[in-house]
């Protein structure tokens, strides 16, 4: 096969057997990879039903037939499991380098299953694979776990790893690759640690075969240069200063949300926003592999009590950790921010956490006496040790590491937790982003902004602007969006690059350089239209799996806050959520049943029957 | 007529104050477009431009007191 290696790894934790699996091209060509894997396996081998951290669980680690190649931001792969955060499917996705060098090993995906009866690690050095014991790593940090793991297998090995948070199972524990890349989202990182695997460490010296490399390469030199024209006078923002360039988008549209989304602007924006960052803290932007954009951020915090060094923060941390929280110390963000990256966290769940119990205790409804300290708005150091507290599950932070909802439940006021389906919100609010609204309640994962992110065209400008208050428009776009990510995800790139210079630059993004790239890479002969039907079809499929796990059409919702009171102020004032209004006709759009249903007629279209 | 401006990322460099929000006088009746050329961004230079935290067309005349957040599109966060 071209593109695809044609290779599957099977992982046996339970009998210590690891089995290489043909990839069926059927299989290759209706679901792409990466994220299209992932829904594909889990629903032919994961009962929906089955408890998230026991045997029969299994953890789906797929790349793109892009991953790896030279394709723009061809770095990418998604873990997809069941969530123990929401009982739901995760699926979870990251670039950096391991997946780049999982993909050059050889295989097009890892499935791993059972559970160790001690702590493994796994070592895959091209096309050899195995278990080795792992007692000694268990209990590092990250960056420990990276460090020696490089140094039992090679130097310039490429790892994925859980920390103390996946160990100790806290329900939105990361797998970090590289580092500090995080598959981040609703637990990934947990189930490896009730498998007691560790982490991967992959050495892979081979390149993907393409099918036409004279096709991909033009296809290659035609995007690369689209993207080289734009940029000459239009320096990428977020190369300059890093993704937290994106708070000017939210906080100017008002909808940064700010102590547990009370309100959506915060009034120590400026002291946390991306050129803060820069001019305070920024060593210097990183690239994940084959990226020509660079957002990533290695920084330092030279001196006071939150000194450190490392990677981040991103957007969705600075508004986790920062504006939700009421957080406007940059330094303290930055250092929770790296305990997160260290100890295995979502950054964005522990925010969405933190930001609850800060809300519980403002109402009287959480004593200090339980939450071992007093939780003030914007106490950045009650920040840092919360973060701490909770990767370790010491004290307080045992509550905390089961995430807002069951915080909020246990203290009498699950309204407080600002998610959908279980799964905290990113970085935006959708009283002022009514599409984001939608996103977000039917996101097969749950509040993520990530599958099909309408943030772009509310707020940003990419790759043109639509008006973020208008809520009749939207179920179709969203749709439409949510199709395009899920084939982003498939193919192995980042939506950073892909959203602006991959797609037709109009607002229903039709994926026309993706198809260019694929089929210069596997010489599947696409269309747009067969692309886009496949992501329609990875977008159903995932729907189907979280109708089977027992979700409906009244889980697809948002909190009370969202719907009901109105913003307090802002460019947004006086506006709430019409998520009624736009569910309806985004059902009818994706031809599913007034209960959110795919009919009959839709499942044989995309061949899900 | 004095409106407020405020630039981001590297349309900072046309913003008369640099960092920080700049009150501008400007000719009653000046549109939007009319204001980013009297700045002297270039036409290949794309920004998005708030109003009041609202997105408004080019040809939408500014009202004293306006507030003008410009910046770049920006690729995701």
């Amino acid at each position: 096969m071209y593109g695809w290696c044609g290779k599957i790894l099977r992982v046996d934790l339970t009998h210590g057997r690891i089995t290489p699996e043909a990839l069926d091209p059927g299989t290759a060509r209706d679901w792409i990879g990466g994220r299209g894997f992932g829904i594909h396996f889990l629903r032919k081998e994961v009962p929906p039903g089955c408890d998230p951290f026991g045997p029969q669980n299994k953890v789906v680690m797929a790349t793109g037939p892009l991953t790896g190649t030279a394709a723009p931001t061809g770095a990418r792969y998604v873990v997809t499991t069941r969530s123990p955060l929401t009982g739901a499917i995760t699926c979870s996705n990251s670039g950096g380098y391991f997946p780049a060098e999982l993909k050059k090993s050889g295989w097009d995906a890892l499935i791993v299953e059972g559970v160790s009866p001690e702590p493994v690690y796994l070592w895959i050095d091209g096309e050899r694979a195995e278990l080795r014991p792992a007692a000694h790593l268990w209990g590092k940090t990250t960056h420990e776990t990276d460090d020696l793991l490089r140094a039992e297998t090679h130097a310039e090995a490429r790892t994925a790893v859980i920390g103390p948070a996946g160990e100790r199972r806290v329900r939105f524990a990361a797998i970090m690759n590289d580092r500090d890349r995080a598959a981040g989202r609703a637990g990934v990182g947990a189930v490896l640690g009730a498998k007691n695997l560790k982490g991967i460490a992959v050495r892979g010296e081979g390149e993907v075969a393409l099918a036409d490399p004279a096709a991909f390469k033009a296809a290659n030199a035609k995007y690369r240069g689209r993207f080289k024209e734009k940029t000459r006078d239009n320096p990428p923002p977020l190369r300059l200063h890093g993704t937290a360039i994106t708070v000017v988008g939210t906080q100017s549209h008002g909808v940064f949300p700010t102590r547990n989304f009370r309100e959506g602007q915060f009034e120590g924006w400026e002291a946390i926003y991306g050129e803060t960052l820069s001019r305070r803290f920024l060593v210097r932007p990183k690239a994940c592999f084959s990226c020509p954009i660079a957002c990533g951020r290695v920084t330092r915090v030279p001196e006071g009590p939150f000194q450190g060094e490392g990677e981040g923060p991103e957007y969705e941390t600075v508004y986790a950790l920062g504006s939700n929280c009421g957080v406007d110390d940059l330094a303290a963000l930055t250092r929770a921010n790296y305990l997160c990256n260290e100890l295995g966290l979502d950054t964005i769940s522990m925010g969405g956490a933190i930001a609850c119990a800060m809300e519980l205790f403002e109402r009287g409804l959480l004593p200090e006496a339980e939450a071992g300290m007093p939780l003030r708005w914007g106490d950045g150091a009650a920040l840092v040790e919360l973060t701490r507290r909770t990767g370790l599950r010491e004290g307080f932070g045992d509550r905390l590491a089961e995430g807002s909802l069951r915080l909020a439940a246990r203290y009498g006021a699950p309204e407080l937790a600002m998610v959908a389906k279980g799964l905290d919100f990113a970085g935006y609010d959708p009283r002022g982003e009514q599409g984001m609204g939608l996103a977000y309640a039917t996101s097969p994962i749950g509040g993520s902004h990530m599958r099909g992110d309408p943030a772009y065209f509310e707020l940003l400008g990419v790759p043109v602007a639509a008006d973020p208050h208008s809520w009749e428009d939207k179920p179709p776009l969203i749709a439409k969006w949510q199709d395009v990510f899920c084939v982003i995800d498939a193919a192995g790139l980042c939506v950073f690059f892909s959203v602006r210079y991959l797609v037709e630059p109009d607002l229903w993004i039709r994926p026309v350089g993706i198809t260019e790239l694929l089929n210069g890479a596997t010489g599947a002969g696409y269309s747009p239209e067969e692309v886009e039907r496949i992501g329609e079809r990875i977008f159903n499929a995932e729907r189907l799996y979280l109708l089977a796990s027992g979700f409906s059409a009244k889980d697809d919702t948002l909190p009370p806050r969202i719907l009901r009171e109105p913003m307090p102020s802002g460019p947004a004032k006086g506006m709430v959520c019409r998520l009624e209004e736009m569910l309806g006709p985004y059902y009818r759009v994706r031809g599913w049943s007034p209960e959110g249903v795919p009919t009959r007629e839709t499942l044989a279209s995309l061949g899900l029957l | 007529m004095e409106v407020w401006i405020q630039a981001f990322a590297n349309l900072k460099a046309y913003a008369p104050g640099g960092a920080g929000e700049t009150l501008l006088s400007v000719p009653e009746g000046t549109t939007l477009q009319e204001l980013l050329e009297r700045l002297g961004i270039p036409p290949t230079v794309e920004v998005v431009a708030l109003v009041n935290g609202k997105r408004a067309a080019a040809q939408t005349p500014l009202a004293s007191g306006d507030r003008l957040t410009l910046f770049p599109p920006m690729e995701g966060g």
